[in-house]
């Protein structure tokens, strides 16, 4: 339990640090900003109780807000992720995993697992980019936005991903 | 009842979504009128810190790159300072230095500060620099850095600030076009951050390509005649009533460090006949 919260806290500091130093300035030709941040809420156990998951997810949007200035807009997105997590999970998981299920390749199989992060993050991005421009007046604008930043995240979070496979 | 409480209890977790999600948007939404937000910022203790730890640290990888900057300015302030000399020279039995002309920058005090984090590729970006208020620095102090123009103070905590660049599409800045005294305001339409646009410019204004743009000193942020940029391109205005004018901002955001910050200019007088003038404007509204 302590071992697994210990995880958590040292893998949200990781994703927070690599967001705000680096990703945050990383902006693909002009549009694509990756955001594997998110990919501490998705890796949350199946069975986690609904408000802990709630309250991470905040506090983690909260702390990447603080970083990249734009208090409340990833911590709306993220509390929505959060919510949404367990849901996600249901649907996309195969039908015989397991309770207690762990968000992984090895746990899910490559193609739902690649599925889940893949919805996941295009929901995530959704959102953020509405509420962070706030307007339709420039639709095309925002479709780049999100495609290219679900692109990018979807890479570096399955890096992430295949990295800890191969260490498991 | 009972199953009530039961639903409650088995949905409770629902309320706590809706808390977390109306906070966000009070955030979301306050961030531009409520100071306390400024807690919520990389201006904030702990983000703060985290960035001017790694600022000192890439501080290193630029330095030949700014050595090369400052030799550079160095010629070209020097050349600059021996053309007036020349021309001080062959005039000086008829220059007479006029009130305005004195140079603004004696009486001022500035403050530096470094910058430990900024964004470019934002619509509304913001600088954050390791000075706040403990060092005598508030919200609406002018901010310039080595080529020019960099912003206004935007929030301030103890230690850290949060600045208002030109790259933020909430930030207008009162410019003239140099030698012409037309004037026009500064802002940004959130493309490319080496770009701005020059409002309002009269239709009668006389100016070229490659004229610098510079700020006008009609504000209490910034004393007239700090370089902004240079225009590169001419464009009607949408109503047709003024010109557009892109400017190439003369600071390059992507890679500022250092920066001075300028204290408030001491006209009250102009604050509160601008307060009364708004004050009528809503009157009549």
């Amino acid at each position: 339990m302590i071992a697994s919260f210990l995880y958590k806290l040292l893998q949200a500091a990781l994703l927070l640090l690599a967001q705000g130093l680096i990703l945050n300035h990383v902006n693909i030709l002009g549009y694509a900003t990756p955001m594997p941040f998110i990919y501490f809420i998705l890796t949350f156990q199946r069975g986690t109780g609904r408000k802990t998951l709630l309250l991470s997810g905040f506090l983690m949007g909260l702390a990447s807000d603080m970083f990249a200035n734009t208090p409340g807009i990833s911590a709306s997105a993220c509390t929505l992720l959060a919510m949404l997590q367990p849901s996600l999970l249901d649907i996309l998981a195969p039908r015989d995993s397991a309770e207690d299920l762990l968000p992984s390749f090895s746990t899910m199989g490559v193609g739902p697992y690649f599925r889940y992060l893949f919805v996941s993050t295009l929901l995530f991005l959704i959102v953020y980019y509405l509420l962070a421009i706030f307007s339709l007046a420039h639709p095309i604008d925002i479709l780049i936005n999100i495609a290219g930043g679900t692109l990018f995240t979807l890479l570096i979070m399955l890096g992430i991903a295949s990295f800890q496979k191969k260490k498991a | 009842m009972g199953n009530l409480l039961l639903f409650l209890q088995k949905y409770n977790y629902w309320f706590l979504f809706l808390l977390l999600e109306i906070f966000s948007f009070v955030l979301m939404f306050q961030f531009n009128s409520y100071q306390g937000s400024v807690y919520f910022t990389s201006a904030n203790e702990v983000s703060g810190r985290v960035y001017d730890v790694k600022s000192e640290i890439t501080a290193y990888f630029d330095l030949a790159r700014l050595n090369e900057e400052l030799t550079q300015q160095n010629v070209q302030l020097n050349l600059e300072l021996s053309a007036l000399r020349q021309q001080l020279e062959r005039n000086s039995d008829t220059i007479v230095v006029s009130r305005h002309m004195q140079p603004l920058v004696d009486t001022l005090t500035t403050i530096p500060a470094v910058v430990v984090n900024a964004t470019t590729n934002r619509k509304n970006n913001f600088i954050t620099i390791n000075k706040g208020e403990s060092d005598g620095i508030k919200p609406d102090m002018g901010v310039v850095g080595g080529n020019g123009l960099v912003g206004v103070i935007y929030q301030t905590t103890a230690h850290y600030s949060l600045v208002l660049p030109l790259v933020n599409m909430m930030s207008t800045v009162s410019c003239r076009i140099r030698g012409r005294n037309y004037l026009g305001n500064l802002r940004w339409d959130g493309e490319d951050s080496q770009y701005a646009m020059l409002e309002d410019v009269p239709r009668h204004a006389y100016f070229k390509k490659g004229d610098l743009v510079e700020t006008s000193g009609y504000s209490t942020m910034f004393p007239a005649g700090i370089l902004a940029g240079k225009i590169v391109a001419i464009y009607n205005s949408s109503d047709g009533l003024s010109y557009e004018l892109k400017v190439k901002l003369a600071t390059d955001f992507g890679r500022i460090r250092d920066v001075l910050i300028l204290p408030l200019q001491a006209v009250p007088e102009l604050n509160v006949l601008e307060d009364r003038i708004k004050k009528m404007e809503e009157d009549r509204k």
